[in-house]
């Protein structure tokens, strides 16, 4: 599975994992693993260290799941994106947007 | 001649030899003096020895005039060989003046057209030097202007020019349609959930009209019931059969209005479909080659920013070169200056030599004098004496002058 996600039993924590290309495909899963988190605080982990593609479909989806973070106040952090992924990241200026753990 | 004579002439000529070596170039200035001076030393030497053999000859005459003095007869023989050595010496004095003459004559021409041609292309080289200077002092300017705020036309034209400026727009310009991409890919994205929030209402419209045809195929049914009971009823229920009859066409064409409304919606759904992929194509930028422009635009900046330094440091040398030539020139221009004092001095080497000339003219009007010996040795003492006391005074006039190349301040003729 390209996705998967985990929500922690106070519903407080999602656990997004994102492996090999991050990429339009992946849209609807993506979507569905944070839609349904409507918990305000809510912290959105997202895991990119088994990912390694992205396009500006996936940097489109960050900034969706941003807006949606915003809207009940959440917080997303972005871990250990690899070299060509963090670069994407960088040029994009998503580090002025979002927490990326490396 | 004797053997002293021989090397007092080649030394003189080695001592020309090497005056015409510095006025030439090929000799450094400071032997031009060294030689000067030592061909005046020679020059004195020479007569030092003339005068020394005279009075060899002076006092061999005394011994036979003593010897001879009780008969009182001055040989004739002695006579006759004094007077062949002053037309002898006086030949060789003009022989020699008239040779170290042309010589000064030939250096100080030969000097002074080297000087003029030195001079000439010093000024030369100055000009040049000058033009460098100000081209790099233009370029210093251009670099500064450029680093203030100028708000002058012409700054803000060279400012859009520069290289620096360019790469920095470049860069803006990726960073804003890198935003813009991603902008679309997630309006792209929205557009997206809108349309499968349509699928699923077309969707659901499907359901309804499977609801409908179901209405339709239970109203078909009652209608043939009605029909069958209308049969069973007789002729009472002939209108009642009728009515059925056209119960049932009703639902009839409900159903295939039900089908031609299912039709249309999947014609809807379908353009739905290429929609969603027209969308997602949309959303989907591959952005490898955007980054990568990116980056080398950043590095080029970087790049840039080194060259740019490295530029200026080299101006810098390069103004401070210009600065070490231009008072290297100056200073070669100021020795030249010195032509006048070389001059000067060749010009009192040539006074030097017409003392010769008068010593000369004084041999030959003894020589061919009737006088007794003793009066011709003490004309010639007295003209001797006259000579150095002359050339002394020219001496201390000349010690005056200056003597060095350090003096002076830089004046350009």
């Amino acid at each position: 599975m390209p996705i998967v996600s985990s929500t922690s039993s106070n519903s407080k924590d999602v656990l997004i994992t994102v492996s090999d290309r991050f990429d339009f495909s992946q849209y609807k899963l993506f979507r569905e693993s944070y839609c349904e988190c409507n918990t305000p605080g809510t912290e959105f982990r997202l895991d990119l260290s088994s990912a390694n593609y992205m396009d500006s479909s996936a940097l489109g989806m960050l900034l969706l799941l941003k807006e949606h973070a915003d809207k009940i106040k959440g917080k997303i952090i972005i871990e250990r994106p690899n070299d060509s992924i963090n670069k994407v990241l960088e040029i994009a200026q998503f580090h002025h947007l979002m927490e990326i753990v490396r | 001649m004797n053997r002293h004579n021989v090397i007092v002439l080649v030394s003189q000529l080695v001592c020309i030899a090497v005056i015409s070596g510095c006025v030439f170039g090929q000799v450094p200035d400071g032997y031009l003096y060294l030689g000067l001076t030592v061909l005046l030393a020679l020059q004195v030497m020479q007569f030092v020895l003339h005068r020394k053999s005279l009075n060899m000859v002076f006092d061999n005459a005394n011994i036979t005039i003593e010897s001879t003095s009780s008969s009182n007869v001055v040989s004739q023989d002695i006579e006759q060989k004094l007077g062949e050595m002053f037309v002898e010496l006086e030949q060789t004095f003009s022989c020699e003046r008239q040779v170290i003459g042309n010589e000064i004559n030939r250096t100080s021409g030969l000097l002074s057209e080297a000087v003029l041609g030195m001079s000439e292309s010093f000024h030369n080289m100055k000009n040049i030097s000058d033009r460098q200077h100000s081209l790099l002092n233009a370029h210093v300017n251009h670099e500064q202007v450029d680093d203030n705020d100028n708000t002058s036309n012409k700054a803000d034209f060279e400012k859009e020019l520069s290289m620096h400026e360019f790469l920095e727009q470049s860069s803006r310009l990726t960073n804003e349609f890198v935003q813009v991409v991603i902008n679309n890919s997630k309006q792209s994205l929205k557009t997206l959930s809108h349309i499968d929030h349509m699928v699923k209402q077309v969707d659901s419209i499907f359901s309804l009209l499977q609801n409908v045809e179901g209405l339709a195929n239970r109203t078909n049914l009652l209608a043939l019931n009605a029909s069958i009971e209308a049969a069973r009823a007789g002729e009472v229920g002939r209108g009642f059969a009728v009515v059925a009859d056209e119960v049932r066409s009703l639902s009839i064409s409900s159903s295939e209005l039900n089908e031609q409304i299912r039709g249309k919606i999947s014609g809807a759904k379908a353009t739905i479909e290429s929609l969603r992929s027209g969308v997602e194509e949309m959303a989907s930028a591959d952005m490898s080659q955007t980054f990568e422009t990116q980056s080398k635009i950043n590095e080029m900046t970087g790049k840039m920013g080194l060259i740019s330094r490295n530029m200026e440091e080299s101006i810098t040398e390069l103004t401070t070169m210009s600065n070490e030539m231009d008072t290297a020139v100056g200073n070669a221009v100021r020795s030249l200056q010195f032509e006048d004092m070389t001059s000067q001095a060749l010009a009192s080497i040539s006074t030097n030599i017409e003392q010769f000339d008068a010593l000369s003219q004084q041999l030959h009007d003894v020589g061919g004098s009737n006088d007794s010996l003793f009066v011709k040795v003490d004309k010639i003492n007295a003209v001797c004496q006259a000579v150095r006391k002359h050339t002394t005074s020219i001496g201390e006039h000349r010690t005056v002058s200056q003597e060095t190349m350090d003096e002076g301040e830089i004046e350009l003729f």
